[in-house]
């Protein structure tokens, strides 16, 4: 009924602008689409119940809610590490072996080398979003290349 | 990073579900309203009807055998209730007894037959309701006052909304709550801090993570949420008694750890007032009892509870070389020089390249300590240590005097040599590239790395790094930090 909406008026473009954006961040964290699709929905949810009337960055604010909510989707299940799943959208030839790399690191791993490398945010906006230090975001980093560094030698 | 990029590229949210968006609605909040009521509803209805299956149990069985009405009913409902609420095994109620002084001496009548017989057939019911266990009371039975890595864990997972509000008030460590939530990067442990009359004051949750330090989170109790409070355990600490630490008068609590030796948390204070690590409380005129309202006035501040950490052995006694003042792993050493440790410590070869080259001088000015440096093949190193003033005042005993006289602590190391690599990696002459040292950014406007990487900040001139500094973050030294 769009005379009795309760959605901001501006509502559409959020969406379009940041749906994919966190859907791919939500992929990133918990490897599985239909997961990353609900968190999703949950982070536009949480932003119309919750959202202050005064965002300075509604981008970086659903991100943050994104992040938590792939949290607590994780914490149910106590998944560490996530191995490619079947169902995870098919992979061209030649992604399948970095793809597997980059999954089987530990979550937050994965998502900083997500945010900072193919969002291009960096170090400090990592840390606002995902609530963490940003000594702590670039522990992550670093950790995770030694890490992709050391499978790549292996293979 | 090719092959990646190129598949997420490709990812998108599907229409459908795009679709779903665009529609999404806030919900209605009367609608929650009443579900919320909805809930509450039929929680009474089941309650009462628990209520009420028992009674007419405890009649049906409790009449038939003859016993009075005052004994017999309210012995064995005890034992229900107790099973209702309590996950502790049936033995345990048993024993335990009732709250009710005339209840236990009512069930002290029972024939043993009849008050079995019930029991059992009541135990039936507990397995239908729905379970109310789920507090591991193996675990806070084992180490009362201390919270079991899970149960700190759960707390900071589902305490998620508490934390937002510890962030926006800025409270000591609220940051570190999110950080510390991620499973595989932090050893976690808690312990609960008492009152003196054994009022549960506050949480403290601390994580541990090779890389990034400690944190700890102090926790309100007003702000744990209600379906947790049962994790807590309910039994106080068990109390040091006053003792002395590097020659500060201290008093601590002591919790078991189910991962780590037995950890004590250390107020201290001595004649001059009471100290904290951040914080120095005086209560004028100093008494015994002052001190102790200060401490608890301090506890319920959340910033008093001292950043102390001390292996203890089954008496409590402190073990030789364990306490540390200032949590050593919040520092990162350069050159394999450990900050916060005495100068003599240092290994023979270095200190035989060392020579001063600074001071000794008062660089605050306020007589408290000294500051000295020394020059070696590449770095320097900053040492601290008391004026003979202070340490006449702070020392509790002539050999405490005489083993601290002159004693110089290292304070700071200052690397300009590439010999020496910082834990990170980091090497002096190193370049940065695009405002990024090794992937770490450099923190614009103040040309160095700091306060993200704790102690450590690397100067870069040029694009390129001229030196390390990694500082220690304070010393205490009886009354004061240096």
């Amino acid at each position: 009924m769009p005379g009795t909406s309760n959605r901001p008026v501006d509502w559409a473009s959020l969406v379009e602008e940041n749906e994919n954006r966190l859907y791919r961040a939500a992929l990133a964290i918990l490897g599985h689409p239909q997961e990353a699709e609900d968190a999703v929905q949950d982070a536009f949810l949480k932003y119309l119940e919750r959202a202050p009337d005064q965002l300075d960055s509604p981008p970086a604010w659903l991100m943050r809610v994104l992040v938590n909510g792939c949290k607590s989707r994780l914490r149910l299940k106590w998944r560490q590490v996530l191995p490619l799943p079947d169902d995870l959208p098919v992979a061209a030839p030649g992604e399948r072996d970095e793809l597997e790399e980059l999954w089987s690191l530990p979550a937050p791993e994965r998502l900083a080398i997500h945010l900072f490398y193919f969002e291009g945010y960096s170090t400090d906006e990592i840390a606002h979003m995902t609530g963490c230090r940003p000594g702590t975001v670039r522990s992550r980093l670093s950790r995770a290349r030694s890490k992709l560094r050391t499978l790549l030698e292996d293979v | 990073m090719q092959a990646y990029e190129a598949f997420m590229r490709r990812q998108r949210l599907p229409d459908d579900t795009h679709q779903k968006l665009l529609e999404l609605e806030k919900p209605p909040y009367d609608a929650k309203r009443w579900e919320r009521w909805g809930a509450v509803a039929a929680a009474l209805i089941i309650a009462v009807g628990a209520i009420l299956f028992v009674w007419r149990y405890v009649n049906q069985y409790g009449g038939d055998r003859g016993v009075t009405a005052q004994a017999t009913p309210s012995a064995n409902l005890h034992i229900v209730s107790g099973a209702l609420t309590s996950p502790l095994p049936m033995e345990e109620q048993q024993s335990a007894g009732t709250q009710d002084p005339a209840r236990d001496q009512g069930a002290s009548d029972v024939p043993p037959s009849s008050q079995t017989d019930v029991t059992a057939q009541l135990t039936i019911q507990y397995v239908e309701v729905p379970d109310t266990s789920s507090t591991d009371r193996s675990v806070l039975n084992l180490a009362p006052s201390a919270i079991s890595p899970d149960v700190a864990l759960t707390i900071l997972w589902d305490a998620g909304e508490t934390f937002d509000l510890l962030l926006q008030n800025d409270q000591t460590g609220g940051e570190a709550a999110y950080a510390l939530s991620w499973l595989q990067d932090y050893d976690i442990s808690g312990w609960a801090a008492y009152s003196k009359q054994n009022v549960l004051e506050l949480i403290v949750i601390s994580g541990y993570d090779q890389n990034t330090g400690t944190f700890s989170l102090y926790i309100p109790i007003s702000t744990i949420p209600e379906r947790l409070a049962d994790l807590i355990p309910q039994l106080p600490s068990q109390e040091l008694p006053y003792t002395y630490l590097a020659s500060a008068r201290v008093k601590g609590w002591v919790c078991k750890s189910l991962t780590s030796p037995l950890l004590c948390t250390v107020t201290s204070y001595n004649s001059a007032g009471i100290f904290f690590q951040n914080t120095a409380y005086r209560p004028e005129p100093y008494t015994e009892e002052a001190a102790e309202a200060a401490i608890q006035t301090a506890l319920l501040r959340n910033d008093a509870v001292m950043n102390v950490l001390c292996a203890v052995d089954d008496t409590g006694d402190i073990l030789p070389n364990t306490l540390t003042h200032r949590q050593q792993e919040d520092f990162i050493p350069l050159a394999g020089i450990p900050l916060g440790a005495p100068l003599e410590e240092l290994s023979p070869d270095l200190l035989s390249q060392l020579t001063p080259s600074g001071g000794p001088i008062d660089q605050n000015g306020e007589g408290f300590g000294l500051y000295q440096w020394y020059d070696g093949p590449g770095l320097r190193v900053l040492t601290t240590r008391v004026t003979d003033e202070t340490l006449a005042q702070w020392a509790s005993t002539p050999e405490e005097f005489d083993r601290e006289q002159g004693r110089e602590y290292v304070a700071s190391v200052e690397i300009t040599s590439p010999d020496y690599p910082s834990p990170q990696g980091f090497r002096v002459g190193d370049k940065v590239v695009k405002d990024t040292l090794n992937g770490y950014a450099i923190t614009e406007g103040e040309n160095f790395l700091g306060g993200a990487i704790r102690g450590l900040r690397v100067y870069v001139e040029k694009g390129r790094v001229v030196r390390m500094v990694s500082t220690d973050g304070g010393r205490m030294v009886g009354s004061y930090f240096c």
